[in-house]
């Protein structure tokens, strides 16, 4: 588990934490089979595990938490789907997606990374997403409106045809490599200190000298970027787009699935996602009332576990540990 | 303005939609300013406010066959000012120490919760309530139409306005509120007990909420995806108002309801898309809303 802040060298490439990250992306199909899903299911986990990353690169490096980042989801989507009837060639659609999700970004957060903070964030993104729903479902002649978008062409990878499931599959993988990776690099990089140090204190770093409005705009841009993509990877997933995706229950979820992995680890909301789908997925034919359970889950671990997954995973290292933990842990954990 | 309004050809119909947005106001103040007393007074953005609603009008529905509809409003009200209460114990006070989004995260998970609750119980459909046959009738004084119901909903939301303003502004208890906002610890040494004032302000939030609810429904209907819809318009009707702002509330949740119900005269969309635009207009002009004040939450 790699900690964001204070990595004094960077690790050898056999100890990268991304070199793990693909060897468990490789693995992972085997294992959600051996658990009795589908491939199809794996695919949709990693939609989700690149969401939840792309939301706590927002929320858990800046500490802005946005409820309207299902827009960004929903505009990668609508916006691959639809380059996918011109250019059928999926990674050039994808990054179509992406690119459309920042631009459309770059504007509110000029707009609102200024203006708001806190709670009031969280309110106007809402809003703002929920208005972009609103317009998706008006725009019927080009979204498809409550019907959704159809017929998003797959096309085939050099040859190779993605309709197959288990392709499917290597195509998400990749995806989630990619994006996944790129959200490790900007942790990781300058830029990423700073808006770590923001999240822990945001009044104290003007005075280093960052303007920390411009920080968190162009975090927000980033993730903005990322959502885009697994909502890019989930229309060609799932053959179509919802409108509903852009709605505010699908980022209360993504954000909640973050919550729940860990928001202070770095691969804690992916492994939060794929916790949280493969619950779903087992719940949904059993009971109508799934959401239920997955409400009270979600409650219970706000309460009990703010660390969330990675949180568990860390008290339970401590209890295995002889010598005492380092100052900087401790102070980790406090936080 | 009603004249004006009458001496247009569709005069007649802008008036039952002007009429209209004012009813739909009235459930937006209640339900705004329930929030907004919790955000302002406790810090704490309830994501299940809607929930209540929602149960205000299931439980009115319920009941109303059996104790009269007046009867029914009242206890549905108070019903869930106590889950309200019995929330705040159970689920947030443990996160006032935390960042407020905790509170947002957790609430936002019980909404789950009450949703399917709601559809386990009363079904997935939606279920009509008529009001009450005292209330049915209507005057309709130069042509212009007042349905009795609508006329109520209207007057008991300024009477409970008046009476929320009261509580919190000339009683002892807002004093000792208002008092704990500012400094908790100050006012526990003063020997009054915090915790307990804070609990009864959730309840009255939550109350707030249930009577929108239970008097919504010969209005508007009755369905589980009711507080899902609502949710988005009581935020937007607070961040317009301004965060903590009590009068905010109540002009911002009239002039959503107002222009969203007049404007589909002219452009129907107008519904869904015009309470959004109204904010991010605001926000541009005004960040912290029509009457938010510096430094509040930020």
């Amino acid at each position: 588990m790699s900690r964001l802040g204070g990595q004094v060298k960077p690790p050898s490439l056999v100890r990268h934490p991304m070199v793990w990250f693909g060897v468990a992306l490789y693995v992972f199909p085997y294992l959600v089979v051996a658990l009795g899903k589908s491939t199809f299911n794996a695919s949709e986990f990693l939609v989700w595990a690149i969401f939840a990353t792309g939301i706590n690169l927002l929320w858990g490096h800046t500490g802005d938490l946005s409820f309207g980042h299902g827009m960004f989801f929903g505009w990668g989507a609508y916006s691959a789907g639809l380059m996918s009837r011109q250019v059928p060639f999926v990674p050039f659609d994808l990054l179509f997606g992406a690119a459309v999700a920042m631009a459309v970004a770059w504007p509110l957060a000029k707009i609102i990374v200024r203006r708001a903070t806190g709670i009031y964030f969280a309110m106007i993104t809402l809003a703002v997403g929920e208005m972009f729903f609103f317009v998706a479902i008006r725009l019927t002649s080009i979204t498809g409106g409550e019907n959704g978008l159809g017929d998003i062409r797959l096309g085939t990878f050099f040859g190779i045809d993605l309709s197959s499931r288990v392709n499917f599959y290597y195509l998400s993988a990749w995806t989630a490599f990619i994006a996944v990776g790129a959200a490790w690099f900007v942790t990781q990089s300058s830029f990423g200190r700073v808006c770590r140090a923001i999240q822990q204190n945001r009044a104290r770093v003007p005075f280093l000298g960052f303007d920390t409005v411009r920080y968190r705009e162009r975090a927000f841009i980033i993730s903005a970027g990322i959502c885009g993509v697994a909502g890019g990877l989930s229309a060609f997933l799932l053959r179509h787009v919802a409108a509903d995706t852009l709605r505010w229950t699908n980022t209360g979820a993504a954000v909640l699935i973050a919550m729940l992995g860990g928001v202070q680890s770095f691969f804690g909301p992916a492994a939060g996602a794929v916790a949280v789908k493969f619950l779903e997925t087992t719940l949904i034919p059993k009971t109508k009332f799934w959401p239920a359970v997955i409400g009270l889950v979600f409650a219970a671990f706000v309460l009990l576990a703010p660390g969330g997954l990675a949180g568990l995973a860390q008290q339970v290292r401590m209890l295995f540990r002889r010598k005492p933990p380092s100052a900087p842990e401790l102070g980790e954990r406090a936080a | 303005m009603v004249s004006v309004l009458a001496a247009t050809s569709g005069g007649h119909q802008l008036f039952d939609l002007f009429l209209n947005g004012v009813i739909l106001g009235a459930i937006y103040v209640l339900l705004a300013l329930g929030l907004n007393v919790i955000l302002g007074l406790i810090g704490v953005i309830n994501f299940a406010h809607a929930a209540f609603y929602m149960l205000g009008a299931y439980l009115t529905y319920s009941w109303a066959s059996h104790i009269g509809f007046l009867p029914a409003v009242l206890v549905a009200a108070v019903v869930v000012g106590v889950v309200g209460m019995v929330m705040e114990i159970g689920v947030i006070r443990p996160l006032y120490k935390r960042i407020p989004e905790h509170a947002l995260l957790a609430t936002f998970g019980l909404t789950l919760v009450a949703e399917q609750a709601v559809r386990w119980h009363w079904g997935d459909y939606a279920v009509n309530l008529d009001p009450p046959s005292f209330l049915s009738g209507g005057f309709s004084p130069g042509g212009f139409t007042f349905p009795a119901y609508r006329l109520f909903v209207v007057a008991a939301t300024a009477a409970v306005v008046g009476l929320v303003w009261l509580l919190l502004n000339r009683t002892n208890l807002g004093l000792v509120i208002r008092a704990g906002v500012l400094d908790a610890e100050m006012v526990g040494a003063l020997g009054i007990n915090v915790p307990l004032a804070f609990t009864l302000t959730f309840g009255l939030g939550s109350l707030l909420a249930g009577l929108g609810g239970a008097m919504v429904g010969p209005v508007a209907g009755i369905a589980p995806d009711m507080a899902n819809s609502i949710i988005i318009l009581a935020f937007v009707v607070v961040v317009i108002g301004g965060l903590g702002s009590f009068w905010g509330s109540v002009v911002g949740g009239l002039l959503v309801g107002v222009v969203r119900s007049v404007l589909v005269y002219w452009w129907s969309p107008a519904t869904e898309l015009v309470p959004f635009l109204l904010m991010a207009g605001l926000l541009l002009v005004r960040p912290r809303g029509l009457f938010g004040a510096e430094g509040v939450f930020e």
